[in-house]
């Protein structure tokens, strides 16, 4: 049987980002911990978030557009996968 | 101060009412440490015989043989004892710490951040800044060369507008640096030198009456700057970005977590209204005259 992994937003988060630089800066209103992320966590975050249970390869679409996969993407995308699941931002489900 | 102010005597009765910034502090204590501590320190506050005010807090001596060997104060902030004793000579900076300790706890009107802050030209300067870091001596020697004091401890930011609050309260130096700003400054009023429980010499200096008379006017800050003494090194002004001052002023905030994300959300447009950089430095005449360039450009 195939198991298909889907990820879904576990909280809320505020967001705050200055001009011109890389960084986004995640509040958690539960825990009131801030952490330091980069462009891609925010944008996986708010396309999760949007769509719950998103699944890597509808998550990679998001991120690169209409560019070609390549490692270099999809590593991205599961380091800042990665990141917000240990920061207790995302969680996986199983479908 | 007016005649009409009572006598520091009036501790050890039904105690004394103190002004200090935008706080009402009763305090009672028989203890003369107390006494001599605010009568050095805290002349300048306003004071009153009224009971009652955001904070209650009484010194007291301990009970028992304490009373005769290795004598003790209490400290009772709101009817509680926060802290353990402490030998009877720290009794004066014992309120002190007590006061530190009971803002933090309970000053949630405005996000209160862990920095030192001055004021020039009606812009403020925020400096955020772990203990160990001079920011209390920097706060110090430009508190006294043309900058207004508003605090060496906290800076009480109001969620909505901004605006930080002055809390002009005695300033702590430790070690050196009391040595420092006495040199440069021999006719500011130090308490005596004590001993605190680290063994760290301290003293507690009067802040300038200049900050005690505007105590009401805030600021709007216009620099953050994360300060940090090293010895040895030349004076450096780094760019910080906004993300790193961001993170770093959350970590020196009391209570943002109580404010939530209203508390956030001002920490964010703080940081988005002001210049943001770290300065580190040895020389302290350097460092005040940089600092003093680049606020009257």
């Amino acid at each position: 049987m195939e198991v298909k992994t889907g990820w879904c937003v576990s909280q809320a988060l505020s967001w705050a980002h200055y001009d011109g630089e890389p960084y986004w800066i995640a509040f958690s209103r539960e825990s009131g911990a801030v952490h330091l992320l980069n462009e891609a966590a925010y944008t996986l975050w708010t396309y999760i978030a949007a769509h719950p249970s998103s699944r890597i390869d509808q998550m990679l679409d998001a991120l690169v557009g209409q560019q070609p996969e390549s490692e270099e993407s999809s590593s991205n995308v599961l380091e800042a996968l990665r990141a917000m699941d240990r920061a207790g931002f995302i969680h996986p489900v199983w479908e | 101060m007016s005649r009409q102010d009572p006598p520091f005597d009036e501790l050890a009765g039904s105690g004394l009412q103190l002004g200090i910034g935008p706080f009402l502090v009763h305090v009672r204590s028989e203890l003369a440490a107390v006494r001599e501590h605010l009568s050095r320190v805290y002349s300048d506050f306003p004071r009153t015989a009224n009971t009652g005010g955001h904070f209650e807090i009484a010194i007291t001596g301990s009970p028992g043989l304490r009373r005769w060997a290795r004598r003790q104060a209490r400290l009772y902030v709101d009817g509680t004892q926060p802290f353990l004793p402490l030998p009877e000579r720290l009794a004066g900076a014992f309120f002190d710490w007590g006061l530190n300790w009971a803002i933090g706890q309970n000053a949630h009107h405005w996000l209160a951040l862990h920095a030192a802050v001055v004021e020039r030209n009606g812009r403020a300067l925020v400096m955020p800044a772990p203990p160990g870091s001079g920011k209390s001596t920097l706060c110090a020697a430009l508190a006294f060369s043309g900058w207004r004091f508003f605090s060496d401890e906290f800076a009480l930011v109001h969620p909505d507008t901004r605006v930080i609050r002055p809390l002009p309260r005695p300033i702590s130096l430790k070690n050196r640096s009391i040595e420092i700003i006495h040199s440069r400054h021999p006719d500011v009023v130090m308490t005596e030198e004590n001993v605190d429980v680290e063994q760290q010499v301290f003293v507690h200096v009067r802040p300038p009456s200049d900050s005690q008379q505007r105590a009401n006017e805030g600021a709007h800050a216009r620099w953050i700057m994360l300060p940090r003494y090293q010895a040895g090194s030349p004076t450096i002004f780094a760019p910080l970005s906004k993300s790193e001052c961001l993170i770093a002023v959350t970590d020196q905030c009391f209570n943002f977590n109580f404010l939530g994300d209203r508390g956030f959300q001002c920490l964010v447009e703080l940081v988005r209204s002001a210049d943001c950089f770290s300065l580190t430095y040895s020389d302290l005449d350097d460092a005040l005259a940089r600092l003093a360039l680049m606020a009257d450009r």
